[in-house]
């Protein structure tokens, strides 16, 4: 993998999930969920995120001009936040709707049987999605 | 080395546990091997997700324990002390909703003097350090014994805490559990360093090197310990030389790193055996008694287990309990989040 070379793993018109990791798993299985109804969402998945891939970032961003943020980390602090605050000043013009982060919640890891209440979830990621889609 | 139980049962010179203490410590010992069959088994059914068994190691964890006043000191555990957190006062169904995933039930009951479990290598070292720290600053008497194991004793956690120990004269009780594995690494590439209990001397305080098969020399070296932490003499660091005669957890396979031959070998030294054979020719322990021990912990056993089992599980409420007082509003809305996300849809 080239550093700073992000991926378009699945193109779609409606909405852009932007990922990296395990995260990347999550943004298919919904995008899949999501075609169910009809809504195109493409899937990013960001490789490397220093360097980060900010000319393919703001392309992919530009498509759709919708786009949720998936990561795995907690949502405060995540590099979610980094991503999502580069696509506000290399894209503002582009966006009709704000920009959502789907992340694990601001708490310590819990044990392996609350790992669904901590964790994105294909669930969450597709209903954050259909809010974005419908702003 | 300190050595005083050979591994027939022999004894060199007076024991230094009242024939109640060996009774105890055996049944402690027999509880602890108990426990590491039962929840191996959980893990396999997959209802336990993760279990580091104390085979072989029972003498240095109970050893040390039997040497603390629960009413006075503390421990301070890394991940393989279940046998000396019970005997210091954890109840056996918080240990077991411990590794049944039921936190909120196995939480440490207020006036136990133990810290958490510490999975994370080394890194309990500070805090114990701090925490003799603080006992000696309040005035409040009793030591800390941390846990802690060989590979641990290579991070620089275990260096800084030694060193403020040592300059602070903290009454600290350092135990380190030398099993010869750090996972699948064997201890001769661990380290360059032949006795470990050598790197205190670079901090300012002693360490001794003991048999950590051997109940007595473990439990002797400790009550030494502890008196020099009481008397205001500060740390001392106790190697205690055992093996890991069962897997590191329940995710490894040792038979990729290791051989038979030494599994053999350690099986000699078993160090519940040659107390066994102590306390039989001592007229204290017999095969009934034996029996009646594991039956008696057999129902032990299942009673901590049906009662986690009766417990109801953790929701997602759970995850956002127990670190702040009152929930920021962001941390209010993930709970809600959260708890809307649970029902079923």
């Amino acid at each position: 993998v080239p550093f700073g070379s992000s991926r378009l793993v699945r193109e779609g018109k409606d909405v852009l999930l932007v990922a990296w990791s395990a995260a990347v798993h999550l943004c298919l299985a919904a995008a899949d969920e999501l075609a169910k109804d009809g809504v195109a969402a493409a899937v990013l998945d960001l490789r490397t995120l220093v360097p980060l891939d900010v000319a393919g970032l703001i392309a992919a961003v530009e498509k759709s001009g919708k786009v949720v943020v998936v990561h795995e980390a907690p949502l405060t602090g995540g590099f979610g936040a980094e991503v999502v605050a580069t696509i506000q000043q290399e894209a503002f013009g582009s966006l009709d709707a704000p920009v959502r982060r789907v992340a694990s919640r601001d708490t310590p890891y819990p044990p392996g049987s609350l790992e669904d209440h901590f964790l994105p979830t294909v669930r969450r990621i597709v209903s954050a999605t259909r809010a974005t889609v419908a702003f | 080395l300190i050595e005083l139980l050979g591994i027939d049962g022999s004894i060199r010179g007076a024991a230094p546990m009242t024939s109640e203490q060996v009774v105890d410590s055996l049944r402690l010992m027999l509880l602890s091997r108990a426990i590491d069959d039962r929840l191996i088994k959980l893990q396999r059914m997959g209802r336990v997700g993760v279990y580091g068994p104390v085979h072989g190691q029972e003498a240095a964890v109970i050893g040390s324990a039997m040497a603390l006043d629960p009413q006075r000191d503390w421990i301070v555990p890394a991940s393989r002390e279940h046998p000396a957190m019970l005997r210091h006062g954890l109840p056996l169904m918080n240990m077991f909703a411990t590794y049944m995933g039921n936190f909120e039930a196995a939480a440490i009951p207020a006036g136990v003097r133990l810290l958490p479990r510490q999975q994370s290598i080394g890194s309990q070292l500070p805090h114990a350090a701090g925490l003799a720290w603080a006992l000696k600053l309040r005035g409040v008497g009793g030591v800390v014994a941390v846990y802690f194991g060989e590979g641990a004793s290579s991070e620089g956690d275990f260096h800084e805490a030694s060193n403020l120990a040592g300059v602070m004269r903290v009454p600290l009780v350092m135990l380190l559990i030398n099993n010869h594995y750090a996972i699948s690494t064997p201890v001769h590439r661990q380290t360059a360093a032949a006795d470990l209990a050598a790197r205190a001397e670079g901090y300012g305080f002693p360490g001794f090197v003991v048999d950590g098969n051997d109940l007595f020399a473990v439990y002797s070296t400790t009550v030494d310990a502890v008196d020099r932490a009481l008397a205001g003499d500060g740390p001392t660091l106790i190697e205690c030389r055992t093996y890991r005669m069962g897997f590191h957890n329940t995710s490894d396979n040792p038979k990729e790193y290791r051989d038979q031959a030494e599994l053999d070998d350690a099986e000699q030294r078993d160090p519940i055996e040659r107390v066994r054979r102590f306390a039989t020719r001592e007229g204290i322990w017999s095969a009934a008694k034996e029996a009646a021990a594991v039956d008696e912990i057999r129902s032990d056993i299942e009673a901590a287990q049906r009662e986690v089992e009766e417990l109801p599980r953790p929701g997602a409420a759970a995850i956002f309990e127990h670190v702040y007082e009152t929930l920021s509003p962001r941390l209010q809305q993930q709970r809600g989040e959260a708890l809307d996300d649970a029902r079923p849809s």
